[in-house]
């Protein structure tokens, strides 16, 4: 049987960044900014949710012309669910978040 | 080159190494570095990416491959000096003869498992065949007339045992993996 792995910190403080304002889309450097994670850690991690059903990542046009369309994040309800339960237990296991995801 | 030049420079290279499949967040990486940029951050912010590239990479079967041939490489290579060093320092072997053993041992599985590619072959190729020359010269110059005189099995053997080791430990290594099925 496949042990649930707990979710990192860092996954911990990205999910409860973005359940902090849970409508506003977040982009990649505001996320480093509020978490203090720096780049190497955050994509991945962003990946990581977003295929586990967890974010949704859209772009947006660019704010001011000559500057590039900007990717943006928003947790799904399946995320805002972990991110709910990691709050309330410290750190969640993984497998809650695919049984969200699923449900 | 600047910081930003070099920002720049370090984002291309992260492109290169991820893999096709995580293109869109590529983009999104190289567009955010704009924003990263206009706080005197985009240095960091694209060393962080060439990171995050790599681990993506590592995540794939293609990745993994390349991991595995550069481990490959870099332990036939250790290795052999290694036993090179060893042989002459403690079995008091030529060091002509241990070159020409390394050169073989180099341009034979080397060459073969290392890297895959026809151009890093026929490269291996050159670069082998021309130590192997290099060192038999030095073998004729120095005296030691017999290429299968025991002095060269010697070396030839501790060689051939060090890189079987490393192929050996590589290929457990290997099947120890578990690359992502979707970017196979």
């Amino acid at each position: 049987m496949k042990r649930a792995r707990a979710f990192s910190k860092s996954t911990l403080a990205i999910l409860r960044a973005m359940a902090d304002q849970p409508d506003a889309e977040r982009y990649g450097y505001e996320l480093m900014k509020t978490t203090g994670l720096k780049s190497g850690t955050l994509y991945p991690i962003l990946m990581r949710l977003s295929d586990q059903g967890l974010l949704e990542a859209r772009w947006r046009p660019p704010a001011a012309e000559g500057r590039p369309a900007r990717h943006a994040y928003r947790l799904t309800s399946a995320g805002l669910e972990v991110a709910a339960k990691s709050a309330k237990s410290g750190r969640s296991p993984a497998g809650a978040a695919k049984r969200s995801a699923e449900a | 080159m600047n910081r930003t030049g070099i920002a720049k420079r370090v984002l291309a290279l992260a492109r290169r190494i991820a893999p096709p499949s995580r293109e869109t967040w590529v983009r999104a990486m190289e567009n955010e570095a704009s924003a990263a940029a206009a706080d005197g951050a985009a240095l960091r912010f694209a060393l962080g990416c060439l990171l995050a590239s790599a681990r993506m990479a590592l995540g794939t079967r293609r990745g993994l491959a390349v991991a595995g041939r550069l481990s490959l490489a870099v332990g036939l290579i250790g290795s052999g000096v290694a036993g090179m060093v060893w042989a002459v320092m403690m079995l008091k072997v030529p060091l002509a003869a241990v070159s020409v053993g390394l050169a073989c041992l180099f341009y034979v599985t080397g060459g073969a498992f290392a890297w895959r590619s026809v151009r890093a072959l026929r490269t291996y190729a050159v670069i082998g065949l021309t130590v192997a020359i290099a060192g038999w010269l030095g073998a004729v110059l120095a005296g030691h007339w017999s290429v299968f005189g025991s002095a060269y099995l010697a070396a030839l053997s501790l060689e051939f045992g060090l890189v079987m080791a490393v192929l050996f430990a590589g290929a457990l290594g290997l099947q120890g993996l578990h690359p992502d099925p979707a970017d196979a």
